[in-house]
């Protein structure tokens, strides 16, 4: 096992997605919420990484926008499982819009999501700072419901374990404006992991993702960068 | 910096040198315990022969003359020995939850044989010839936030004395400089026990530690737009606050005209090789001439109301921009409570909620307001995106490329702010005005990161730079001066478009000074025994 940092988690998830020509901000979404869950200590990085091989080898796709518009999100490919990477985001995007015009987005329902767990953990992020929760239900092969409150994380029904099962499932997610009460938070922010520790394997398939970013220097790259040049005699 | 140097004082930190385990040329490991008033922080340092022609500033070097891990805590034999296999790699190695930052320096070993050599003869070195080079050390990089596996901010952002912005580093960094001063004195006695002579204390203190800024900086800056309207926001707040003063007290003008003469001084001992940036500084000693002349004793300037801002109104009239900012500067020296109290609203503690619920036709008038500066570039003029910004594979730092002629623009980095604004509002013209924004990113999800710093530009006057990062006259240079000004850097000697060297914490307390009541007067450093400069 490898100690890895929460900021590596989420640099590495951010530069992953983005590697594999999603927008820089779902990465950037992607990141922040791999960075929670590594810090709750609920689920596996195995999630972020084989959701990343499901896009990159086209089991997984983006979503239909005339039906994510109208708060249902399925897959834009006939036969391919809704990319969690991609839909994630948008998805909170439309429930976190409070406004007084067009359709009510307190509803969104998302059709055979490959991870449901990268949702979650999306829309726990998206839960801090405010006056509102997501309420997220899905099942599996267990029946899950989970309550997204200020960044603190209940599970309604299931447990900690069954939340890592893997998908295609179908999630639906409600805004809510009660807490919830008389339930104990699985995790919430005060309660934060301090190390973390990553299979070589999984962090190596990550890394190799992140490295599609990379551009090799050439002859002329290294004769105008920064510094060329130059031995310090100084 | 001089934040750091404050708490030190006033919290009476203590400093001391656990072993220093180095042979006569001054290769081996040390330890430095830094004692504060709730925990304890070590400098891990391993010194080390290096081939000259391996010693290089440049980000891909892989070997310096030393390593440093700053440890929290004090590390036991085991830690030190994985420390010892680890830090020397600097990012080829892995590193614990206990380590805090790690950084590396190189010599410069004109100053540092030149001082070592006076020392083993029993002579002091010249104040000039250590004022022309300034540090006997330069640090190349200073990593934290869990880079290689280090600890993450969060876990000590809690801390009082780490709680601001690159406390951590600057507390390494001044470690590194007692470590190159002990360094020094080290190699020379083990030369010549019977003739060396400690380095005279005037001089120690004139000497600081280098540090070799490259590109990195500048797409930091640009993704982090909060953090970096903090630093602005808390300094314009300060200023608008002492302008708004009908007069300072006597004591309060007597340490502006006092500070601006030490300023003089200074620019005039900053000497560097590049002519374009002598020549600022050559205008700028001459408008902070100008600026002395106007508020000296005999020009009861300070007796008129609000003078403060009638000088800073004069600076923009009159004035450099280099010298309109160092003016700002010392018009906050004599107010340290009004600067103090901002300290804690420099760091960012959480992340903006982001909400796209805003209409087209909203979000349209932000940009119209925010952004004209990003919308007057014309991208037509292939000019504006000569240049494009990637993640090298050596070293994985970020670089910048000339977009026509080199590979990688396909693997560009995010961080041509006006040209995307310019793309988004283009795409905006055919979506229906009361459409949220939000269903607008479905279609187009690829402005997403855009419209976020849109609205974080709506609640953050700061929080852009207002340059085209991709065009041809972009320099670089002038964003990492920007950061490294807020650190508290001097005498900066730019040696391109691209990098820059700077010196840090010249003039700054010993460790063992750090309790001295003058520990704040060293902003802006001169020779010990200077010329007798005609304005002090």
């Amino acid at each position: 096992m490898l100690q890895v940092s929460l900021s590596e988690i989420e640099t590495s998830i951010c530069k992953a997605v983005s590697a594999t020509s999603l927008p820089v901000s779902f990465g950037e979404d992607a990141g922040r919420a791999a960075r929670c869950m590594a810090e709750s200590g609920i689920g596996s990085l195995v999630a972020f990484v084989e959701a990343l091989d499901a896009l990159n080898n086209g089991q997984s796709t983006g979503f239909n926008t005339q039906c994510a518009a109208m708060g249902k999100f399925i897959p834009k490919l006939d036969a391919r499982h809704l990319s969690a990477l991609y839909a994630g985001p948008s998805a909170c995007d439309l429930l976190v819009s409070t406004h007084d015009v067009g359709p009510e987005y307190a509803a969104i329902t998302l059709e055979n999501v490959d991870k449901p767990l990268i949702i979650l953990f999306e829309s726990l992020v998206t839960s801090i700072d405010r006056t509102f929760g997501l309420h997220l239900s899905w099942k599996t092969q267990h029946s899950i419901q989970a309550i997204c409150w200020r960044g603190a994380l209940t599970i309604v029904e299931g447990s900690s374990q069954n939340l890592c099962t893997s998908g295609p499932a179908k999630m639906s997610i409600l805004r809510i404006t009660k807490p919830p009460t008389n339930m104990e938070p699985a995790w919430s922010p005060q309660r934060t992991k301090k190390l973390t520790y990553v299979e070589e394997e999984v962090w190596h398939r990550l890394i190799s993702y992140t490295n599609r970013l990379l551009v090799d220097s050439t002859e002329k790259s290294r004769l105008t960068g920064a510094g060329a040049g130059i031995t310090d005699t100084d | 910096m001089r934040q750091l140097i404050r708490r030190m004082n006033h919290e009476n930190w203590h400093i001391k040198q656990e072993f220093f385990l180095l042979n006569d040329e001054g290769h081996g490991k040390a330890l430095y315990i830094v004692s504060t008033p709730k925990r304890s922080y070590s400098l891990v340092c391993f010194s080390h022969y290096l081939e000259p022609n391996r010693r290089t500033d440049r980000v891909i070097a892989d070997a310096w003359d030393a390593t440093f891990s700053l440890f929290d805590g004090k590390p036991c034999h085991s830690d030190i020995n994985r420390l010892e296999s680890q830090t020397p790699l600097q990012e080829a190695g892995r590193f614990h939850a206990s380590e805090l930052v790690m950084s590396r320096a190189n010599k410069s070993l004109r100053l540092f044989d030149y001082v070592m050599n006076s020392l083993a003869s029993g002579t002091q070195p010249k104040a000039d010839v250590i004022n022309e080079i300034g540090y006997l050390m330069r640090t190349t990089a200073v990593y934290a936030n869990g880079k290689f596996g280090m600890a993450d901010r969060t876990n000590y952002a809690n801390r009082s004395e780490l709680m601001q912005p690159y406390q951590a580093e600057m507390l390494t960094v001044y470690m590194i400089r007692k470590f190159s001063l002990d360094l020094v004195e080290h190699v020379a006695q083990r030369k010549n026990c019977r003739k060396f002579v400690p380095l005279d204390r005037r001089l120690k203190r004139h000497i600081g530690i280098g540090n070799a800024t490259g590109l990195g900086m500048a797409p930091f800056l640009v993704s982090h737009p909060v953090l970096i309207h903090n630093w602005f926001h808390a300094r314009e707040t300060a200023l608008a606050s002492i302008r708004s003063l009908e007069a300072p007290t006597p004591n309060q003008a007597n340490i502006f005209q006092k500070q601006i003469k030490q300023a003089a001084l200074h620019i005039s001992e900053w000497n560097i090789e590049d002519k374009a940036y002598m020549a600022n500084i050559t205008a700028l000693e001459n408008d902070v001439r100008f600026l002395i002349e106007r508020t000296s004793k005999q020009t009861k300037f300070f007796e008129q109301p609000r003078p403060w801002d009638t000088l800073y109104k004069m600076a923009v009239d009159n004035v450099c921009i280099e010298a309109q900012e160092l003016l700002v500067s010392l018009i906050l020296e004599p107010y340290p409570e009004y600067t103090d109290k901002l300290a804690h609203t420099l760091h960012v503690d959480r992340e903006i909620p982001f909400d796209p619920s805003m209409s087209v036709v909203e979000f349209c008038s932000l940009i119209d307001h925010h952004y004209s500066w990003a919308l007057a570039v014309n991208f037509n003029d292939l000019r504006q995106s000569k240049y494009f910004w990637y993640y090298s594979t050596e070293k994985i730092e970020p670089r910048r490329g000339m977009r026509r002629e080199e590979i990688g623009a396909d693997k560009e980095m995010q961080i041509a702010v006006a040209r995307d604004i310019q793309s988004m509002r283009e795409k905006l013209q055919s979506a229906k005005n009361q459409e949220i924004m939000a269903v607008f990113l479905l279609r187009h999800p690829e402005f997403r990161h855009i419209v976020k710093r849109v609205l974080i530009r709506a609640q953050h006057e700061y929080s852009e730079i207002q340059d085209n990062m991709i065009g041809e006259k972009c320099r670089p240079i002038d964003i990492l001066r920007c950061k490294l000004a807020f650190f508290g850097a001097t005498k900066f000697d730019p040696k391109s478009d691209l990098w820059t060297r700077v010196t840090m914490f010249q003039g700054a307390p010993l460790d063992d000074e750090l309790s001295r009541d003058d520990k704040d007067n060293w902003g802006f450093p001169i020779k010990p025994v200077s010329k007798c400069y005609k304005y002090l």
